[in-house]
């Protein structure tokens, strides 16, 4: 198992919209513009040290897969099915702190749901709220969802997977980070 | 309406995790650690910026702010014919581009539920099925993007992004939407 993670997290939103607007003038009037604009900006970071609890984590894996048309990549996060980490040491995940996915495909349909594995249990604990909730993820298109605080809790066997399907005709690439606690 | 956008939204993943073990040795001898490390450097993410228009990362306008959510409450945003933009035009979107949502609040068990309306279709709206809905926990983020499709906005049963409260308190959010219209 690891011994020590620094993850750090962020998004950065910046978003202006303006209006420009020329007002009816009498003719030969020199007209004016009137701009008025909006703009946002957000930014957020997410900071992970070593350790249980609140901004803490484990461990991570990552990695690009493909899949299969009418298929599904399931990661179990709880010894299981054997995902390993990049040690080779099997991930037995108590938590899971940060979720990120890239549909890596730029190809207009290329659609993938992503399910977390709601089967049992409060709804404070997992990503989605009922077993078979899915988040589309479309292409080009990115998933981050976080919880640094309380993180998205790991059973064992019935609520311990984060699914990938692809139930569209050709096969599709992502790309996939999570960030876990363990005991 | 809006006549111009300029948008950006950028996810960024830095994260090292190491191991370091201490190998068996005769003793009397030296300790050396042996330290491995996993480097995660999140890949390259083209078209994240948003022009003006219609189609591929473009865009047309933006809605944001913060919301208290009183509990055992619900706070919709209809994205067709209903809100009005800061400009006070109706906003009659067509797609949804972004969608960006922050828990303000620090306290365990503060969980906010994050629901698409997808009366009709898979492939367009951001969650699968009617109902579906993504957990959002105490200071947790959510981002949800689609530049090249769009979620597809309809009229009437098809066009809401709804925040509930199912806790004991009020809760507040951030929320940032990105959007196209006609």
């Amino acid at each position: 198992m690891a011994t020590d993670i620094t993850t750090s997290i962020g998004v950065s939103i910046t978003s202006n919209v303006s209006n420009t607007t020329v007002p009816t003038l009498p003719a030969g009037s020199t007209a004016l513009e009137s701009t008025s604009s909006d703009p946002y900006t957000e930014s957020q970071q997410e900071d992970y040290t070593f350790g249980v609890g609140s901004a803490k984590a484990k461990g991570h894996f990552h990695g690009t897969w493909s899949c299969a048309s009418a298929a599904q990549v399931v990661f179990d996060l709880n010894a299981l099915a054997g995902t390993f980490d990049a040690f080779g040491d099997l991930i037995t995940a108590t938590e899971i702190k940060a979720i990120y996915l890239h549909n890596v495909s730029t190809t207009t349909g290329d659609l993938l749901e992503v399910l977390g594995d709601a089967a049992a249990g409060g709804i404070t604990t997992r990503f989605t709220l009922a077993a078979g909730d899915a988040i589309n993820l479309h292409p080009n298109g990115v998933l981050l969802l976080t919880s640094p605080i309380e993180g998205f809790q790991v059973g064992a066997a019935a609520t311990d997977q984060i699914e990938i399907d692809n139930n569209t005709g050709g096969a599709i690439e992502f790309e996939i980070f999570v960030l876990y606690e363990h005991v | 309406m809006a006549t111009a956008i300029d948008a950006s939204i950028v996810v960024s993943i830095a994260s090292t995790m190491s191991k370091n073990t201490v190998p068996p040795l005769p003793a009397g001898a030296t300790a050396l650690d042996s330290t491995s490390r996993d480097v995660y450097a999140q890949p390259a993410v083209t078209g994240t910026s948003y022009a003006f228009g219609v189609g591929p990362n473009l865009a047309k306008g933006h809605f944001h702010g913060q919301w208290p959510c009183a509990n055992a409450a619900q706070v919709v945003f209809d994205m067709n014919a209903v809100l009005d933009d800061v400009f006070g035009d109706q906003i009659v979107a067509t797609e949804v581009k972004a969608i960006y949502i922050h828990n303000l609040s620090t306290t365990v068990g503060d969980l906010l539920e994050v629901l698409g309306d997808v009366a009709a279709g898979p492939e367009m709206r951001f969650t699968l099925a009617a109902a579906d809905a993504v957990n959002l926990h105490p200071d947790g983020i959510l981002v949800l993007t689609s530049p090249i499709d769009g979620f597809a906005v309809g009229a009437g049963a098809n066009d809401t992004i709804e925040i509930d409260n199912n806790q004991a308190a009020p809760i507040s959010f951030e929320i940032y939407v990105l959007y196209e219209h006609a």
